[in-house]
């Protein structure tokens, strides 16, 4: 079995809140021991690769929980939906290859462009076809007439980039003939969203009771795990019920809400996609939407409302994780460590916060009662980590230079190896 | 709170062709400034976009608690006159860096100015 060992490094542990120099040793795929402190080394005796990182930081890889790795960076849903599948595989395939590249070793995906596209590339991932994080594959979203995603008019019919459906027999149906094809999350949409352009708004839930009941049983019933697009209360609360393990956005969650949730925190998790709203207010001018129009469209208000309550949230105890609808225009794919930024300056997370709730916290979103071990710096963890040249826990925007991230590894193996940008190896040792 | 060094975000995207995207390639602005930062005081960081698409090339200077100001549509020439307009912001009491007096270069690729959001506490300069 390979084996390397990474000497003289600032390790991030993934739940820890300052960086301990010490040294990592993998054994195949999984972390085999770390020696930090006093007893800080490893034997090199019989190790396969000793690589000297030269005080960088090695931290584990990143994970994104509300992943859309199949959108093509289009203005609107429209144009998603209009990409031929095939030209729609080669988007995706790139896409992952850039996630890695990014240092994402992990990602669950929350919405399929095309109904098998993300089976289609988890598996090829896992079978060495191309590179990308290790994958789990979601359903395009699942919406109702009307609902987000559903563009068309009684005059107009316009393909959705979901699967639009109306009563709890048609959700039924369809989702087992999706668990046949092989995903591992559903995902349906139980509220409106500024997207729509005014038209839904992000507080009503479209959804009865019966269908996002229906929804979550046969979901469950199969063995599978379920994300919502819940900004609505009402939304927040049909997820806790049904047991929807991925509440995104959860922008207008009241405080009873915030608290009934935060008694449960260790069953759900809180993935509030804030970049959707600050991007969209603040940086889409290029693409015709200056702050007024998203304020009239009702964006601002779920970007003000939403730091509010994923504020609340983070106080709370809740998970909230960073990361999310990153893939159009106006944040794009490779944007997405700038979350980090938000969760700092938005819900008032403290730097190693934030990080840890992109590995340590991801990991075990990512994983679920699969029980796999990852998201950590830890004996018996997989080994999906990176080396970076910085402390990211002084400035998270280092993680958003893909220069700064010099090396990747996933699953114990290299996807860029450290002397590709050999900055990190150059200087001194780390201090002890 | 630890104090982020001061920093420049660039687009490393802008002015290079998608399939030179994401490699070693950089854009002649970009290089422009990797090339003038040593010395200033201030940190590259060369992100994946910067949402000026239009009007490449794109630098921003943001941080906790500060306007985030955009500049687009800058070259090579810029690069002397963007720096110094950095230096100056970092150097800039919280929350008065959006007033600061721009240089002729940049008057008018001042493309967006974002008031400073959310939770984060000032941060105090010495």
């Amino acid at each position: 079995m390979g084996t390397t060992l990474f000497t003289n490094v600032r390790i991030f542990e993934g739940t820890k809140p300052k960086l301990e120099a010490g040294e990592v040793l993998i054994e195949g795929n999984r972390i085999r021991k770390v020696a930090t402190g006093q007893g800080g080394r490893i034997s090199p005796d019989g190790v396969g690769e000793v690589i000297d990182a030269g005080g960088a930081t090695l931290m584990p890889g990143l994970v994104n929980t509300h992943c859309h790795f199949t959108y093509n960076n289009a203005t609107s849903l429209a144009d998603i939906t209009s990409l031929p599948v095939e030209e729609n595989l080669l988007c995706a395939i790139k896409n992952v290859e850039k996630y890695l590249d990014y240092g994402f070793t992990a990602a669950v995906g929350m919405a399929s462009a095309k109904p098998r596209l993300e089976v289609v590339v988890r598996n090829a991932v896992e079978r060495g076809d191309f590179p990308g994080p290790r994958l789990r594959a979601c359903t395009p979203e699942y919406t109702v007439s009307g609902g987000v995603g559903d563009d068309s008019r009684l005059d107009l019919y316009i393909p959705s980039i979901g699967i639009v459906l109306d009563g709890p027999d048609a959700f039924r149906k369809s989702i087992r003939e999706l668990v046949r094809e092989g995903v591992d999350i559903v995902k349906f949409n139980n509220s409106g969203d500024s997207f729509t352009f005014g038209r839904l708004p992000a507080h009503v839930n479209p959804m009865t009771e019966e269908e996002v009941r229906a929804i979550c049983e046969t979901t469950l019933n199969l063995g599978k795990r379920i994300g919502a697009h819940a900004h609505a209360d009402s939304g927040v609360r049909q997820c806790m019920k049904y047991g929807v393990e991925f509440i995104n956005h959860a922008t207008y969650a009241s405080d009873a809400t915030i608290a009934m949730l935060a008694k449960r925190a260790d069953r759900h998790w809180v993935v509030p996609a804030i970049a959707a709203r600050y991007n969209t207010t603040y940086e889409a001018g290029d693409w015709g939407i200056t702050e007024e129009v998203a304020t009239n469209i009702g964006n601002k208000r779920e970007l003000e409302e939403g730091a509010k309550t994923m504020a609340k949230m983070h106080a709370a105890g809740i998970k909230v994780l960073p990361f999310g609808d990153y893939g159009f225009a106006w944040l794009p794919i490779g944007q997405d460590c700038r979350d980090l930024e938000h969760c700092v300056n938005l819900f008032g997370m403290k730097p190693w916060e934030a990080l840890r709730a992109a590995t340590a916290y991801g990991g075990e979103a990512w994983a679920g009662q699969g029980g796999e071990l990852l998201g950590r710096i830890k004996t018996g963890y997989l080994a999906d980590l990176l080396i970076v040249d910085g402390d990211p826990l002084a400035d998270l925007t280092i993680l958003q230079d893909r220069r700064r991230i010099t090396a990747v590894m996933k699953d114990g193996r290299f996807h860029r190896r450290p002397e590709r940008f050999a900055a990190a190896a150059k200087r001194g040792k780390a201090a002890a | 709170m630890n104090e982020a060094p001061p920093r420049l975000f660039v687009c490393g995207s802008c002015g290079l062709a998608p399939r030179e995207r994401g490699g070693a390639m950089r854009s002649p602005f970009t290089a422009a400034v990797a090339a003038a930062i040593a010395g200033t005081g201030l940190e590259l960081r060369e992100v994946a976009c910067l949402n000026g698409c239009l009007h490449p090339c794109n630098a921003a200077l943001r941080a906790p608690a500060r306007a985030t100001l955009r500049f687009s549509a800058l070259g090579p020439d810029d690069v002397a006159a963007l720096l110094a307009f950095a230096q100056d912001y970092w150097r800039a009491a919280p929350g008065t860096e959006a007033a600061l007096a721009l240089p002729a270069e940049l008057a008018a690729r001042r493309a967006m100015t974002t008031p400073p959001l959310g939770a984060a506490r000032p941060v105090r300069r010495r």
